[in-house]
């Protein structure tokens, strides 16, 4: 019996992404059992909802999903939005997701501004101006409300700071705009120092959100673990995968109690990448870090690194890689370089 | 800065007000009301880096600034500059943030203990005000391409005003180009290819964060200039922090503060004497002669601004 892990299928560049991942890692030799599931638009084409209630029963069940990017219903927007609902933030929320992991690190022969950066970028996911609580006082004035809560902020923290244990990092730094923002993330800044106290073992040090982005660009390698609010993570996990080398490098681990969600924040259309043409990276790397996590580590390990050899030989690249191959080329060709 | 815009042929007659620290112990208050009054006369002004006292009671000096005079648009010119050592080329783009309302209005409280709320205000009138400011700079700079940056998805009602207010200023230019973008992907792009970028326009708190990362882009702070201007006011400064640590020795890297004397100099109609000393700036970066110690030269205050000088074009 393998690992069980649900797939969650969210359309678009997931449908190429999908049986590419899965060829790699059976050639690899991983033992898992997909449950496959359709979310998002991908669901809804076929008269399902958008997160159908057998595919959050299942990942309850597992306490393990591998997913890609949720595409929303094509066409334009109907009603009173002026966007289309995200229903990978209600993917989030309907499975109680508190924290989010993004790993940013060099992948050798992916070209990036920056060389030797190895952090993880940890963010909190159920607060902040993402708790969706806003309304109009009177037409033309709108507030949105930014929360921070005490309970959430410490559970945050620990969850962190135990990963950061895990991982074996050194430092752990927290972003915030408590200069401004003198109370939510004053509260959210001491809710770090808080907890920082029962784990020594690290070097603690703040800094404001803004310097820490321009640091981003300048010296991004004196970062080791970063821990910030929902709306700063948001920004600097997206900041920190250009520095890296872009939508290749945008994948994370979204974690709730007995949960992990390993998924890739970039999809698209096919109709603007094309069929069969999607970089499978975005969705392999989580693949790799589920496998990494889960007790499979040599096998992670091996995937990784016919993934560099694939890069840095320049061979069967998908085209947002300056290459002109397939999907399934560019996996074959990691497949074939499986030692 | 002076000497320089004096060298330069710039005809200004500086009028001295102070704020911050010495500020606050002189009046008890790092931003005098008579400090106010003389930029309320006068309406231009160039303000050096200035410490908020941190701890209770004082609100930072910028914050208060662009409120009382209304300076509702902070503006952040970026672009690659020559002799600077950064993994970045051809960036050439103008951060505009709107000034006045977003997270940073002070509304905060207590709801009960352990939970926290602040408020994030969005209204028709500042996000039309600040969009139209930047096609307005668009157009009159010669620049083809305005991307409004947002976060929509999740917030639908306040960016979703904020969009739709955009959107409708954009159809009264339809000559260039309008683009919108999630801030989450704007900082990707940034970090990937920045020279996509021509003027970008969102609110507080996205544009604070935004402006600086551009900063970072080009080599920091101690080099960009910046403004907030209103539609009495306006006030030219260096963006950089006061560095404490070195205040008073001599070593600060005064470029930052140079460069904003010549924005200021073009808003007031003294093209000539900006550009010389863009020029100039330029020129003394390649050469890297006189550099202060933050940017890798073993110079200080007084060495780069005589290099400055020296090379002014004749």
């Amino acid at each position: 019996m393998g690992l069980r892990v649900t797939l969650i299928q969210g359309g678009g560049a997931g449908l190429d992404q999908v049986p590419a991942v899965q060829a790699i890692l059976s050639a690899a030799g991983a033992d898992i059992d997909w449950d496959e599931h359709l979310a998002g638009w991908a669901s809804m084409e076929r008269g399902g909802e958008p997160l159908p209630q057998t595919l959050l029963d299942s990942v309850r069940q597992s306490g393990l999903a591998l997913k890609t990017k949720l595409l929303p219903p094509p066409g334009p927007i109907e009603g009173p939005r002026p966007e289309k609902i995200n229903f990978n933030v209600q993917l989030r929320r309907e499975l109680g997701l508190f924290a989010s992991v993004r790993p940013l690190k060099n992948l050798a022969g992916l070209p990036a501004r920056f060389q030797g950066v190895d952090m993880l970028v940890v963010r909190e996911l159920t607060e902040d101006l993402y708790a969706a609580i806003e309304h109009e006082i009177v037409p033309g004035v709108v507030q949105s409300i930014k929360v921070v809560t005490a309970a959430a902020s410490n559970r945050f923290f620990r969850f962190a700071f135990e990963w950061a244990r895990t991982m074996g990092r050194k430092s752990v730094t927290c972003v915030h705009k408590a200069n401004i923002l003198k109370l939510a993330d004053g509260l959210f800044l001491e809710s770090f120092r808080t907890t920082a106290r029962d784990f020594p073992e690290f070097q603690t040090r703040e800094i404001i959100v803004d310097n820490c982005c321009m640091q981003m660009v300048s010296r991004p390698q004196q970062f080791d673990v970063l821990v910030m609010g929902n709306l700063y993570g948001d920004l600097v996990s997206d900041l920190g995968a250009g520095v890296v080398g872009g939508i290749s490098a945008t994948a994370g681990i979204n974690v709730g109690e007995g949960v992990h969600v390993y998924e890739s924040f970039h999809g698209g259309l096919r109709e603007d990448i094309g069929v069969n043409r999607a970089n499978p990276l975005p969705l392999l790397l989580p693949a790799i870090d589920l496998l990494d996590t889960e007790g499979q580590k040599p096998i992670a390990q091996c995937i990784l690194s016919a993934v560099e050899r694939v890069l840095t030989e320049r061979r069967a690249l998908t085209p947002d890689l300056g290459g002109q191959a397939t999907t399934t080329e560019m996996s074959q060709a990691i497949i074939a370089s499986l030692a | 800065m002076q000497a320089v815009v004096k060298a330069a042929g710039a005809n200004v007659a500086w009028i001295e007000a102070l704020a911050g620290l010495d500020a606050a112990d002189r009046f008890g208050d790092p931003l005098p009301s008579a400090t106010l009054d003389l930029v309320r006369r006068y309406r231009v002004a160039i303000k050096g880096p200035c410490t908020t006292p941190i701890g209770k009671g004082f609100r930072s000096i910028n914050v208060r600034l662009r409120k009382e005079l209304d300076l509702y648009a902070s503006l952040r010119p970026v672009s690659t500059l020559p002799g600077v050592n950064v993994p970045y080329e051809g960036v050439d783009l103008i951060v505009v943030r709107e000034n006045t309302e977003g997270l940073y209005s002070g509304q905060e409280h207590v709801v009960v203990p352990g939970v926290v709320e602040s408020l994030r205000i969005i209204t028709t009138k500042a996000a039309e005000r600040i969009v139209r400011y930047a096609f307005e700079l668009a157009q009159h700079g010669g620049r083809r391409r305005v991307t409004f940056c947002h976060k929509a998805d999740v917030m639908p009602l306040s960016d979703g005003l904020f969009l739709r207010t955009a959107r409708a200023v954009a159809d009264d230019f339809p000559f260039l180009e309008f683009e919108e973008i999630h801030v989450d992907r704007l900082c990707l792009h940034l970090a990937l290819d920045p020279t996509r970028f021509d003027v970008l326009v969102m609110e507080n708190l996205f544009g604070d964060v935004v402006s600086d990362l551009c900063a970072g882009l080009v080599g920091g702070l101690g080099l960009v200039p910046g403004a907030n201007l209103g539609q009495k006011y306006s006030v030219f400064e260096a963006v950089h922090g006061s560095a404490p640590d070195i205040a008073g020795k001599g070593l600060a890297n005064p470029i930052a503060l140079i460069r904003s004397a010549a924005m200021m100099l073009v808003h007031i109609g003294q093209r000539k004497p900006a550009q010389r000393i863009e020029e100039s700036v330029r020129r003394t970066l390649s050469s890297r002669r006189g550099l202060t110690r933050d940017l890798g030269g073993d110079g200080n205050t007084a060495s780069l601004t005589n290099e400055l000088i020296a090379n002014l074009d004749p």
